[in-house]
């Protein structure tokens, strides 16, 4: 299986920094192929701007330059991995950016012009899900809510293959945790990608 | 729903003449109507940068230290939050999110820097959410009501006790007509101009 790890690191975190190469561990070790985009490595620029936006739905609106590889790796992937770190318990703007600039109409859906709904484009996708650090206790009950993993296992989920299976390996409270149990997280991110 | 207390409204939108813009003016213009103060930031013109580097988020001191600062002192005046956006992929867009990050919460800087840290905002007595969304109300429950969720839901916990929160969403704007856009437009304009129908 072919796999896209989409990493929106920093940088400066020193407990999500061994999360992406546990992830490719994992892969390789399952016999994946794996393609990495590290937004922040690569200056992605994550504000949806004017010109973009106007041209959104335009059918066959050229693509920014800037974000047409990224285009080509999300559709040639069998299975899409994240791995951030969770602020306000939802994605970081570095990758909730990523998915609002390269998710767009001609590359992860069309709009049907009979019915003016979304089809998706990214049926290709059967193994989807997060890897993320928080430094927030776990969530209890209602008190806070997993915003993240709802944009990911429902939000990004329908656009999936119908038979796609979804993942989420949170760390919670993480900066109150041995190091001990930073590296049996480490071990259980490591199996869970080399058994996708 | 005007009653004492200054207004700050968040507005994030691309393009200057969007239907989002339209919104914004429609709460600004009741705001006027009620005799209500407010502040207003256009994140877009304001040069807001919400993924800042390694470095960026490091400093103490500079361009971002500056605006965080600037826009907190107006979150200290306000006794109401009113935010304007377009909802993408069931929320907001990352430049808002990452002002919720840096500016309302604090969690989007390590956790050693002297403005990270929680955010305690018990004057803040209500939030209002203005936002379209393309698809339907169904769609938006499936995907997980993510923009809700970190407005009325995670951040409203930091709020006074008894936060009022509205959600003022319009669906469906895809297949959505003129007649359905005024329509909105009247409402949020009602709700923010005075006690009226949709107010509380």
């Amino acid at each position: 299986m072919h796999v896209l790890v989409v990493v929106a690191d920093p940088g400066d975190d020193p407990l999500l920094a061994p999360i992406p190469p546990a992830v490719l561990r994992g892969l390789a070790g399952g016999g994946h192929t794996a393609t990495v985009l590290d937004l922040h490595d690569e200056g992605f620029d994550p504000v949806m701007r004017a010109e973009q936006r106007r041209s959104y739905e335009e059918a066959g609106a050229a693509i920014p330059a800037d974000i047409a590889a990224h285009a080509a790796a999300v559709t040639s992937a069998d299975g899409l991995v994240l791995v951030y770190p969770t602020w306000t318990s939802s994605t970081p703007a570095m990758l909730k950016g990523w998915l609002d600039r390269v998710l767009v109409p001609g590359v992860a859906f069309h709009l049907d012009r009979r019915s003016n709904r979304v089809r998706s484009d990214l049926r290709r996708i059967r193994r989807l899900g997060a890897v993320t650090v928080s430094e927030r206790p776990m969530s209890r009950g209602r008190r806070r809510p997993d915003t993240g993993r709802w944009t990911v296992t429902r939000t990004l989920r329908l656009l999936a293959s119908w038979r796609c299976r979804t993942f989420w390996l949170s760390l919670d409270d993480a900066g109150n945790r041995s190091e001990a149990e930073r590296n049996l997280f480490e071990a259980q991110v490591e199996v869970a990608m080399s058994r996708l | 729903m005007n009653d004492a207390g200054r207004y700050l409204v968040v507005y994030c939108h691309p393009i200057p003449d969007s239907f989002c813009a339209a919104l914004r003016d429609a709460v600004t213009s009741g705001l006027d109507r009620a005799k209500a103060d407010y502040d207003l930031v256009d994140l877009y013109a304001s040069g807001f940068d919400p993924a800042p580097s390694a470095d960026e988020r490091q400093a103490i001191a500079g361009p971002l230290v500056d605006l965080i600062l600037d826009h907190r002192r107006m979150l200290d005046r306000a006794s109401h939050l009113v935010v304007v956006y377009p909802t993408w992929w069931s929320g907001p867009p990352s430049l808002l999110k990452g002002w919720v990050d840096l500016v309302l919460t604090g969690e989007g800087l390590p956790p050693n820097h002297p403005l990270a840290g929680r955010q305690r905002r018990r004057d803040l007595h209500a939030i209002s959410v203005v936002t379209t969304h393309g698809s339907g109300r169904w769609r938006n429950r499936l995907q997980g009501q993510v923009g809700r969720s970190i407005f009325l839901k995670v951040f409203a916990r930091n709020c006074a006790r008894r936060c009022r929160r509205s959600w003022i969403a319009m669906y469906d704007l895809d297949r959505a007509d003129a007649v359905d856009r005024s329509a909105f437009v009247e409402q949020v304009e009602r709700t923010f101009g005075g006690p009226g129908p949709g107010g509380r």
